[in-house]
């Protein structure tokens, strides 16, 4: 279907690559103990770049039909302004092993039901919503020179806990993905969440001043995952990233290193090559704190006489660079101090134009390098250069949950947090 | 997908014994053509063709999606789907009869062609350039979609409608001497370019670049718990958020919404009244039935502080003993359909705004907000401010930036003190179970007394 697809356009002077992502998705949803619902999805979309004259042209479809499409592309190419010389993914890329790791629903099922036993002691919970989610992707990129091709997947386990004492309501998220399915890991890490609902009962706010914080992992990630764009070429180019007149200057403390490394295993993001067919690879964005590499997709590539840094998808597996400390050592760091475990929000609180920093936040105080009490209701107010500034020491404890960012905690000094305490 | 292939499949779907079966297909197509840096620099195209198939049986439910609409790919789906169930069948011999049918084709281009369209965005571009050499960036998207959807079930109702949507967003960004800042503004509705003579583009645009200029001399917000005014349409993301959310079935029925068992109780002061509804003509959260079939409708949520009406989709409608409200909405095929707002809004008041502000000695003016989160289980929320100033003495004085307001619903509701008269409504996309869907937020200017804000001064 596709090869005769791009036969039919090369008829109309119309040069087509296909880059098509088949996806199987499961989630199964839990609650109380009992099994709510199966959801099962199998998709096979298209990315279709399309070279018509001087111009590139891109569809994303469900169906590949000339008929729809190749006039499609006609029309867009009328209302484009902008001309590009391109060219189609040339490198042959040998697909890595793929070991299928989908696991059988009734497993599943047994394993998400037996999650709940380890609750057994917490009356506090008073409803508790786990689900699962596999999700498999092969891409593949075909043309008329080349067809290139991808697989992976990933296992998700995410719940809900409501938790109550007297009329008191708390709730508790969490979120766990992995490569590979181990449900003694999920265990783990679920056992450990739950040893910190009680906390959440005595949880204060906090006199607004300037702190010692530790930010957490996922906290780190989180925003990384924020700013991640202020790293590409065609922001910066447009002047609408806050580094546009930042390259090759310190932007950060000299501990900060930011590394893109779509290649690196251990991390959730691998991917051999972006959907232009360009290879991935390891890049050092920011070294000790200078900004010394721009993300490329092909077009911008183009603008700029370098080539691609196959960032056509965005980023995948971005982080900053472990330290060598524990976050118990971190703690000890600390001494006195706030620990920021969750921000809320963050697609309101930041602005992406000026690096403000202003978000809902969690976590607990620390007297003597030890917890002390959990606190909530209060405000991170800062800014991405006085986080990435101010930072004193990384650790070492690397925190990946999503394909694209990966966070470790950080100890930084002299940060606003706002809260309602007198 | 006719109707003799859509009862094969139902019939199909209810011969283990599920009690309800409902399969969902959509025929999309969105364009967004966008302006930057002073040319057409991109277009997108998306074609999105696919079936959600849902099959229940008692308090369980599966569902599957997939865009391979080959016969034996729907039969094996609807196989493997029916798996999770053993039984005699309840409902067979499905005939589908038309229930809701929206069949009209609508020209939502309005004779604009696509050079009348490049030309929009290039005199935004212009206008913005023109009005001050302080703008560095303009960037501005023109988004037009057309969906076709069938929903049919296992009691033969056999439900259409055409949608329409069609929205302009402008951001603006602007540099004065290495100093940045930047605003943005969202227009839609659901009919198309005559969009563009509801309001004034020239004087819209100007009045964006003013603000983005304006906070360029911003000052850092104050901390700490003080009244707050929220300014009108968007402005109401607030209420979305803290108010609108813990509304929907999907938190109500699990137990997990604030607003549990509050029905016919007081949740907010007399003069508030809340009102989500489907069928505000032009609107661009409003469709001509919800993603159930049904027809959607005004629903009076909260009238003069009490708690009226939950929203209610067909799942939940026998657990809550409440009658569904024409709510049940999703993203696309991919999404099981859940219990969602379309356009909520707060009835306005008789309040004026200079009225509000001369009755603050020390708060904040949140003019417009960025959007923001809520816990439905606790009421907790937290929203960025996108154009706020300071009030001091009763006067609008300084801009600020960096402005969070964090509180709790109920607390909110209870403590809206002014209502004006100046309800509006803003464009937005909402995100939850069932994926990202057009809404509408609105409300005229209000005021809230002791709202936390978090600001770095």
């Amino acid at each position: 279907m596709i090869k005769k697809f791009i036969e039919e356009a090369k008829k109309e002077n119309i040069l087509i690559e296909v880059f098509t992502t088949k996806n199987k998705s499961i989630q199964l949803k839990t609650r109380n103990k009992k099994i709510e619902s199966t959801d099962t999805s199998i998709t096979q979309k298209y990315k279709i770049k399309a070279i018509y004259k001087d111009k590139v042209i891109q569809l994303y479809t469900d169906y590949i039909d000339s008929d729809t499409l190749i006039p499609l592309i006609k029309e867009n190419y009328e209302i484009l302004d902008v001309k590009e010389q391109t060219s189609f993914a040339d490198q042959e890329i040998a697909c890595k092993e793929f070991k299928e790791n989908e696991v059988s629903l009734p497993k599943i099922e047994k394993d998400l039901l037996n999650l709940y036993a380890l609750t057994k002691d917490h009356k506090e919970i008073d409803d508790l919503k786990i689900e699962y989610i596999y999700d498999c992707d092969e891409k593949t990129i075909t043309n008329d020179k080349i067809s290139i091709k991808d697989k992976s997947a990933l296992h998700n386990f995410s719940g809900e806990a409501i938790l109550l004492k007297d009329t008191i309501r708390k709730t508790v998220w969490f979120d766990y993905s992995l490569k590979e399915y181990d449900i003694n890991k999920i265990k783990e890490k679920f056992k450990k969440e739950i040893s910190t609902f009680k906390d959440k009962f005595n949880e204060e706010s906090i006199k607004t001043d300037n702190y010692k914080i530790i930010l957490s992992n996922t906290c780190v990630r989180k925003l990384l995952n924020s700013f991640s764009s202020i790293f590409f070429a065609e922001e910066i180019n447009k002047h609408t990233s806050l580094l546009w007149d930042k390259f090759n200057t310190k932007i950060f403390s000299n501990k900060i290193n930011i590394i893109e490394d779509p290649t690196n295993e251990e991390l959730l993001g691998t991917t051999l090559f972006d959907s232009e067919g360009i290879k991935t690879y390891y890049k050092e964005i920011v070294k000790e704190g200078k900004f010394i590499t721009k993300l490329y997709d092909k077009k911008t590539a183009n603008k700029d006489h370098v080539f691609s840094t196959g960032n056509s998808d965005g980023v995948r597996n971005l982080y900053i660079k472990p330290g060598n400390v524990s976050f118990e050592d971190l703690l000890q760091l600390l001494n006195d101090g706030i620990v920021i475990k969750e921000v809320e929000g963050i697609h309101a609180g930041v602005n992406k134009t000026t690096g403000e920093i202003s978000l809902m936040a969690s976590g607990y105080f620390v007297r003597n390098g030890e917890k002390e009490k959990p606190l909530n209701r209060i405000i991170l107010s800062t800014s991405i250069f006085e986080l990435f500034n101010n930072v004193i020491e990384i650790g070492n404890d690397i925190e990946m949950n999503d394909t694209k960012c990966a966070g470790v905690s950080m100890l930084i000094n002299n940060i606003k947090i706002v809260g309602n305490k007198e | 997908m006719n109707k003799n292939k859509l009862e094969q499949l139902l019939n199909l779907s209810l011969d283990t014994g599920a009690d309800f079966s409902e399969i969902y297909y959509e025929d999309t197509i969105n364009r967004t053509i966008q302006l930057s840096d002073r040319q057409i620099d991109k277009i997108g195209t998306h074609l999105d063709r696919g079936v959600g198939i849902r099959i229940k049986k008692d308090d369980r439910m599966v569902y599957a999606s997939t865009n391979d609409l080959s016969d034996e790919n729907l039969a094996n789906t609807i196989n493997k789907l029916k798996e999770s169930f053993q039984g005699e069948p309840i409902y067979k011999n499905v005939i589908l009869k038309d229930k809701n049918i929206y069949n009209k084709e609508m020209d939502y281009h309005q004779g604009y062609t696509y050079k009348d369209k490049k030309n929009i965005l290039k005199k935004i571009d212009s206008i913005a350039r023109n009005h001050s050499s302080k703008v560095e960036q303009v960037e501005a998207i023109l988004l037009e979609e057309k969906k076709d959807v069938v929903i049919c079930n296992h009691l033969g109702e056999y439900s259409t409608d055409k949608r329409y949507l069609f929205r302009l967003i402008i951001y603006i960004y602007v540099n004065d001497h290495g100093k940045k800042e930047s605003t943005y503004e969202a227009y839609g509705n659901n009919t198309g370019y005559n969009l563009f003579a509801t309001f004034d583009l020239e004087k819209e645009v100007k009045r964006l670049v003013d603000i983005a200029i304006s906070k360029l001399d911003s000052i850092d917000c104050p901390n700490g718990v003080m009244p707050v005014i929220i300014g009108p349409a968007f402005g109401a993301v607030i209420l979305h958020e803290s108010c609108g959310h813990p509304m929907e079935a999907t938190a109500v029925s699990k137990n997990s919404s604030v607003l549990c068992g509050m029905l016919n109780k007081r949740v907010g002061s007399d003069q508030l009244t809340v009102i989500d509804d489907g069928t505000i003509e032009g609107a661009w959260g409003s469709t001509f039935i919800d993603d159930e079939g049904e027809l959607t409708r005004k629903n009076v949520l909260i009238k003069n502080g009490i708690l009226k009406s939950y929203l209610v989709d067909k799942m939940n409608e026998k657990p809550m003993h409440h009658p569904i409200t024409g709510s049940g909405r999703r993203q696309n095929y991919l999404y099981p359909p859940t219990s969602r707002m379309n356009n909520t809004y707060i009835a306005k008041g008789t309040d004026k705004i200079e009225d509000m502000i001369k009755s603050i000695n020390y708060g904040i003016y949140a003019k417009t907000m960025n959007g923001g989160s809520v816990d439905p289980n606790t009421g907790e929320f937290n929203f960025g401010c996108r154009e706020a100033f300071l009030i001091e003495n009763g006067k609008r004085t300084k801009i600020v930036k960096g402005a969070t307001l964090m509180g709790n619903t109920i607390d909110v509701l209870k403590n809206i003190e002014m209502i004006s008269d100046d309800l509006s409504l803003g464009t937005g996309y909402c995100g939850s179970d069932s994926g990202s869907i057009p809404v509408t937020c609105g409300e005229p200017t209000i005021k809230v007394n002791n709202i936390l804000v978090g600001g770095n001064k």
